[in-house]
């Protein structure tokens, strides 16, 4: 009899500090989808981005709101302070610091089991015009660990292309391989710079710096020997692209040259040639205006990797007849 | 309006995005759009204009590294 009573009162007082925990924490969500985090400028008129509003939702099943519960924040420099519950499953605090670059804050939610988090990585600049929002890192797959360069916005903002190299290129610039990324699918041929298509996911997304989905453009299968293809560009009226492509010789890559090709870089560029192509220097970051008929490049001799570059604008019926040259 | 890197001061090469008036291959006097402290660079627009893409590279005593990131206009 003794024995059953203990039972009882054990298995009773089991059954409270279960309800107490259910009190506590009335759900356990553990989709990570359920935790938005979004970075804001705290003054943007400010130039200097010192402090950054950071706001995180929490939610269950996207809808169902979460709060009260133990959030946490934490940042890879300076701090975030003033963490407030806004009784909606909102939460939101400052951080401050040093414009010194990279930061990322990674949010926690105590409260779940696992543990659930989210994160950001934003840039403290020294200075941003104060009509834009503090700038935040592409996730993976569009920045990673490689070299990501050239990057180039399309038009309608939900495409991005790049050039991608898997080596430390200030690194190759002093003749040093040091590899700090891995090779991307499709990539053509090893340690050359491949040129990228990103892809935003379709419909509305408050964490608008993931979902991206990255694609190696065919035109990198117009390598036959090492080349370095770069500098992707889109007309605005999605019509043509340009590209550059630094061609090896069996020493070293030759001067970049300026090509022309289809707006969904599928096809074998044609090289613009001269008057754009100066012999013994490397033309750089094309951009074409179609609708003035402009084409806005720079160069740079290849001889002396600290020369100044100068930003050139050729002009004619077509602009492989550049006639006008500033 | 014509964007571009250049050197963030004289001698100092990280890069800065600077921006002037265009008119053909006349331009004004370039204001500073953009300064790191990482290298900046290669920006581009999306053409409503409220889409803003640049290259930042960081580099170190341990390396060097390049992102790709975006900000939006502020509503």
């Amino acid at each position: 009899m003794r024995k059953i009573l203990l039972t009882l009162t054990l298995l009773t007082i089991t059954i409270l500090m279960l309800s107490c925990n259910e009190g506590k924490s009335p759900t356990t969500p553990t989709d990570t989808q359920d935790f938005k985090i979004a970075a804001a400028r705290w003054n943007p008129s400010n130039t200097s981005i010192e402090a950054v509003n950071i706001t995180v939702a929490r939610t269950q099943d996207g809808a169902m709101e979460l709060p009260g519960r133990d959030i946490t924040m934490t940042a890879t420099s300076g701090s975030v302070t003033g963490l407030t519950d806004h009784g909606d499953g909102t939460y939101d605090a400052v951080w401050t610091g040093a414009p010194e670059g990279e930061v990322t804050v990674v949010a926690t939610d105590n409260d779940s089991d696992p543990v659930v988090q989210t994160s950001i990585t934003f840039l403290a600049l020294e200075y941003l015009d104060p009509e834009w929002e503090v700038p935040v890192k592409l996730a993976a797959p569009v920045s990673t660990d490689g070299w990501e360069t050239a990057s180039f916005l399309y038009p309608s903002g939900n495409n991005l292309a790049f050039a991608y190299i898997t080596l430390d290129w200030v690194a190759l610039a002093a003749n040093i391989i040091r590899p700090i990324g891995e090779e991307r699918p499709g990539q053509s041929i090893p340690q050359t710079l491949n040129i990228y298509i990103a892809e935003r996911p379709a419909g509305v997304n408050p964490q608008w710096w993931t979902g991206w989905t990255v694609e190696n453009a065919q035109v990198n299968l117009f390598q036959s020997l090492p080349m370095y293809l770069s500098a992707p560009m889109v007309t605005s009226d999605n019509s043509m692209a340009f590209c550059t492509v630094q061609e090896f010789n069996g020493l070293g890559y030759d001067p970049t040259t300026i090509y022309s090709l289809d707006s969904g870089f599928m096809n074998a560029p044609t090289a613009l040639g001269p008057p754009v192509d100066m012999t013994g220097l490397g033309e750089d970051n094309p951009y074409y205006d179609v609708t003035r008929g402009w084409l806005y490049f720079d160069t740079y001799d290849l001889g002396d990797p600290l020369s100044k570059q100068n930003i050139w604008a050729a002009q004619g019926l077509e602009y492989r007849d550049a006639a006008v040259y500033r | 309006m014509i964007y571009f890197a250049t050197d963030r001061d004289r001698d100092d090469y990280m890069l800065a995005i600077w921006r002037a008036t265009i008119d053909g291959t006349y331009t004004g006097f370039p204001e500073q759009f953009a300064v790191g402290p990482v290298a900046i660079g290669r920006p581009s627009f999306s053409q409503d204009g409220q889409w803003f893409c640049f290259t930042y590279a960081t580099i170190d005593a341990q390396g060097s590294d390049a992102d790709i990131a975006m900000c939006r206009r502020v509503e």
